[in-house]
């Protein structure tokens, strides 16, 4: 029970951040890191605009950094690109949504459950081998060419490696620990809360954080191929029409965002794995 | 770790380097416009192995080896540059940019695209091609029998291909715009499944025989009963830079396709260009229903003279993409049709005589 009870502890997400800063020679590296994660942008932007005026390049294909300003402030204030945006953003969450429910409930089920782990997990297997943009035109012929699709796209690119993460994090969980909750004879449902949920945690978070970004790219592409609105969908229509300038601030913009909703499941992974390090120190 | 950090910075250095120099080194060969060692078509193609598989007059042309015998007498080499079927035009638009090839042969859409914008890649038609058709259809169990029966529903179109203008063309004659249909910008592919499994209500596309022979949809508007005008009409486009700088080798090309054209527009030849069709996979009786329902003779449709409707065509075509917000800047259409040289290949070929512009207009 003590090992549980200190699961317990360690797992709180409101942890006060101030508990979790790192220690002197972590800072330096840190701070060092913060120093490159500034620089490498800006070496990024005077490199492309030193590209785009050394005359190597038609300014129609390496457009300079301030035509693409332009074009992004006009976009932004006529309205088309909140739209855009809007629109993957929605697709985004709501696939995730589902597809992380489905994902965290059957990989659950796979790990306290042997039989459901024999039914289930060789078909998982095939289906990660399936790489979801090539499920697009057969996902169009079941689903057409609506919301559903996109949505189902996304669900799918992210239930895969949700379940497989819930999976594995149930299957780490120590059997003592288990032995130990029904020796006291705690109910099933505490079980789950106080056991299996905040212990599986860490590894259920990376599933979740590699979805995420999984499901941003596979989102992206099946817009390049079927939609009317959304990121995916700028970027086609800025390239059939020699708008390169579109083009690229639609790459600037999905690195930007996976980057973002990346580094947010970073920290929140960080937050959860140094409350059980802290603990265990 | 101090020595592992140095190297691993050394790595990354030598390797951005190292990109940069590759980067530099591909774009010297793309700017060396005058004087080239080696002539690059772009072709609409697929693979066979390695090779680029060809079709229609560039296969002619290969096949019978006039243009690469005729530039290899100068040193130059000749190469095939293969634009898949998904994105021709955005391919063959950007490499023409980019001073990486001197023709294409493509439709009209993307080079009024290309035309429109400020790129010092613009391009001269210098022979014009098959007139091609576009179809609106419909999934097998629809009502529908008109665009305007699809008013509010449904409908899906790749946009900014060339076939998106005969469909603007018919919603403006029947006084509709997009907005009276939900539209969903998707490629041909897709929008077949689409309407295949009633996806969608419509589908404006150029690959209908195939969906109707599978009795998934229907056709019920083609503009192969419209004026010339209304079809997909490209054809061999040249850089005017390179045009410009080595007229006499773009001549050599020009005179080359005339010939092939010359040869196809025989009706003996007809069978082996119906079957070089097939090589996708597509049924015998498609391709030949394709070339058979038009109304347009089958020596005409390989003639390579400039008719009045060609430049009709243009000018309307460049009209209702700036309408249609599909290009800002305008297009000359002047500058951008250059008979000249199919003239005076006509004239080296001694075949002034046999194609005649007028019969052509006849014809539609």
């Amino acid at each position: 029970m003590d090992d549980g009870s200190v699961i317990l502890k360690t797992r709180p997400v409101s942890e006060p951040v101030a508990l979790l800063a790192p220690p002197a020679p972590e800072r330096k590296a840190w701070k060092r890191q913060r120093l490159a994660a500034v620089l490498s942008p800006i070496i990024l932007i005077v490199g492309w605009t030193l590209l785009s005026r050394s005359g190597w390049f038609p300014a129609e294909i390496v457009v300079p950094p301030e035509v693409l300003w332009k074009t992004f402030v006009t976009y932004w204030s006529n309205g088309q690109l909140p739209d855009h945006l809007t629109g993957s953003l929605g697709r985004l969450f709501g696939g995730y949504l589902i597809g992380a429910g489905i994902g965290i409930a059957l990989g659950t089920l796979m790990g306290v459950s042997k039989q459901a782990e024999a039914y289930v997990l060789p078909g998982f297997h095939i289906m990660r081998q399936l790489p979801t943009v090539a499920l697009i035109p057969a996902f169009i012929m079941i689903f057409g060419v609506g919301e559903t699709v996109k949505l189902v796209l996304v669900a799918k690119a992210t239930a895969l490696p949700v379940a497989l993460a819930a999976f594995q994090g149930v299957k780490g969980i120590p059997r003592t620990w288990l032995d130990v909750a029904r020796i006291h004879r705690i109910p099933a449902l505490t079980q789950f809360t106080h056991v299996i949920v905040p212990a599986s945690l860490p590894v259920l978070v990376q599933g979740l954080r590699t979805a995420l970004a999984r499901s941003w790219m596979v989102l992206v592409a099946a817009e390049l191929l079927v939609a009317d609105s959304g990121i995916g969908q700028m970027m086609e229509w800025g390239r059939q029409t020699f708008r390169l300038d579109l083009v690229l601030i639609g790459v600037v913009i999905t690195g930007l965002i996976g980057f973002t909703l990346d580094k947010g499941f970073r920290a929140l992974e960080r937050l959860l794995t140094r409350g059980s390090r802290r603990q265990e120190a | 770790m101090t020595g592992f950090n140095s190297s691993r910075r050394g790595v990354l250095a030598g390797g951005f380097a190292a990109a940069l120099g590759v980067a530099l080194s591909g774009c010297s060969v793309s700017k060396d416009k005058a004087g080239i060692t080696t002539l690059k078509i772009a072709v609409v193609s697929s693979f066979a192995g390695q090779k680029v598989r060809l079709s229609g007059l560039d296969y002619v042309v290969d096949k019978f080896g006039w243009l690469r015998e005729g530039l290899e007498k100068r040193g130059i080499k000749l190469e095939y540059f293969p634009a898949p079927n998904s994105a021709v035009g955005p391919i063959v638009n950007e490499a023409f940019a980019n001073h990486q090839i001197q023709f294409a042969g493509y439709s009209d859409l993307p080079s009024i695209i290309l035309n429109a914008s400020n790129t010092t890649g613009k391009t001269k038609l210098v022979l014009p091609g098959n007139p091609s058709d576009s179809y609106l259809v419909v999934p097998v169990g629809s009502t529908a029998r008109s665009i305007e029966d699809l008013k509010g529903k449904r409908l899906a179109i790749h946009r900014g291909r060339p076939w998106e203008l005969p469909l603007l063309r018919l919603l403006t004659s029947k006084g509709l715009t997009y907005d009276d249909f939900q539209i969903f910008n998707i490629n041909p592919d897709a929008g077949a499944a689409a309407v295949a499994t009633g996806g969608v209500d419509g589908l404006f596309t150029i690959s209908a025989f195939g969906l109707e022979d599978k009795g998934v949809a229907k056709i019920i508007w083609s503009t192969a009963d419209q004026a010339l005008d209304w079809k997909s009409w490209g054809g061999q486009w040249v850089s005017r830079t390179f045009l410009s700088e080595q007229p006499d080798i773009a001549q050599l090309v020009v005179d080359s396709y005339v010939r092939a054209a010359h040869w196809i527009s025989d009706e003996k030849n007809k069978d082996e260009i119906v079957l070089l069709g097939t090589r996708n996979g597509t049924p015998e009786h498609i391709v030949r229903r394709t070339y058979d329902q038009s109304n347009i003779s089958w020596k005409d449709r390989w003639s390579p003279r400039f008719p009045p409707e060609l430049y009709t065509h243009y000018r309307e075509a460049s009209a209702f993409a700036k309408q249609n917000g599909i290009i800002t800047g305008d297009v000359d259409v002047d500058a951008l049709l250059d008979d000249s040289l199919v003239e005076k290949a006509l004239k080296t070929l001694s075949l002034e005589t046999y194609w005649d512009a007028s019969k052509f207009k006849a014809g539609a």
